[in-house]
């Protein structure tokens, strides 16, 4: 059975690249790809000159997880996860100071673009990894401003937003390795979230943590003030 | 950006089994597939699992690449853009087929020059759509990136259903003659 018209090829094979042909008609086409070399050119010329329709779609590097999600995907035997999140309501304690300094934070340090909602100093205990965090709530924009320490060599730091008291975590993402200051574009659903919570940032595989929930050492931990 | 042979070389040591080449792929290429999804589904967060699913396809197709005979970024943002457009028509339950393989096209694949002068080409299909009727340049865009369908278009633009291939082929030939 002939579903198809042969005699714009040229047509067919535009509609077959654009995606406009019915399940049934794709099967036939498919099938001619397979024994007609002049009408695979004719689809190959059709895909090379459409794609060029994405040529003016801007560039918007993914969120950094996600390199993690996709090698967690493909390969889950190299990852394994380690633990849970369980402890944080312990670290976020009395016992919390032991451990990770919780420092005052100064807000004036922090206008430098426009005025965020909140604040946030996320530091380890003996100062070797401090962040500061701004976040104002209206444009959704996270800046992250690392004034010491670095990732681990051949790990990322990945920023988590812990939600008390229960302790559960959401990554907003790994911090940038190259430049001190790293900008996160939060959703509208999250910005609700940094009330009254805390950031925490951990050290990670390349990519960011391949769960979702962190696998490495938490390295430091900061309360959110409200502006 | 990496070259266009940077990412035939990628390509062809993933088909090898190379983990460090699929992350220095999604180093090179993720943000335009990204940005390719977002502008598709039009939704951050599914953008996000469509890029995820992207690198797996790309990853276990990517023997399968050199017999496909296009050049290394078509082919990669071919394999994003119909992914999305897929993952568009599961969320709006239309009717025509999925699109989500890419056809292996041709027997050899295009050389550096050829995909250079395929490059300076595709600088011209915007100038060739300037040459039909709004309309039609507009439907060819809207079933290239926004994954409408036959009947979508008919509907949209007020044609009967039983002649819109014929409304649309007009403009399809005629955006062929000027391509060359």
């Amino acid at each position: 059975m002939t579903l198809l018209d042969y005699e714009d090829d040229n047509g067919l094979a535009a509609e077959y690249v654009l995606g406009l042909l019915t399940p049934d008609e794709v099967r036939e086409v498919e099938e001619r790809l397979g024994i007609d070399p002049e009408f695979r050119a004719l689809v190959a010329r059709w895909t090379e000159d459409l794609v060029s329709l994405t040529d003016d779609i801007p560039s918007i590097a993914p969120p950094r997880p996600l390199e993690g999600m996709v090698m967690r995907r493909l390969f889950p035997e190299a990852e394994p996860a380690r633990r849970g999140w369980g402890w944080w309501p312990w670290l976020l304690g009395g016992v919390a100071a032991a451990a990770l300094a919780v420092v005052a934070l100064n807000p004036q340090l922090l206008s430098r673009s426009g005025q965020p909602d909140y604040a946030a100093r996320i530091a380890a205990e003996d100062g070797s990894l401090v962040v500061e965090a701004s976040f104002d709530r209206d444009s959704g924009r996270l800046e992250l401003r690392r004034l010491s320490g670095a990732a681990p060599e051949g790990r990322d730091l990945e920023l988590w937003l812990v939600e008390l008291p229960e302790g559960t975590t959401i990554s907003l993402g790994v911090l940038r390795r190259d430049e001190a200051t790293t900008v996160v574009e939060v959703g509208p659903d999250l910005a609700p979230v940094f009330e009254s919570n805390a950031l925490a940032i951990s050290e990670e595989p390349l990519g960011g943590s391949p769960t979702g929930q962190a696998t490495g050492q938490v390295l430091a931990l900061g309360p959110i003030t409200d502006l | 950006m990496a070259s266009l042979l940077e990412i035939e070389d990628l390509i062809a040591r993933m088909a090898l089994g190379d983990r460090r080449a699929l992350a220095a792929l999604y180093d090179a290429t993720s943000a335009k597939l990204f940005g390719v999804a977002l502008r598709v589904l039009d939704d951050r967060s599914e953008a996000e699992d469509a890029v995820q699913e992207i690198y797996v396809k790309l990853w276990h197709n990517a023997d399968r690449y050199r017999s496909n005979g296009l050049s290394p970024m078509t082919w990669i943002i071919t394999v994003a853009r119909n992914h999305a457009i897929d993952r568009l028509r599961a969320r709006r339950a239309t009717r025509a087929a999925p699109i989500e393989e890419v056809a292996e096209l041709a027997d050899e694949g295009l050389t550096p020059e050829e995909a250079v002068l395929a490059s300076s080409m595709q600088a011209r299909i915007g100038a060739c759509l300037g040459t039909l009727p709004a309309d039609r340049a507009d439907a060819i865009r809207r079933a290239y990136l926004g994954g409408e369908a036959y009947a979508d278009l008919a509907e949209r633009y007020g044609v009967p259903l039983n002649t819109i291939r014929t409304w649309l082929r007009r403009g399809l030939l005629k955006l062929r003659e000027c391509l060359g």
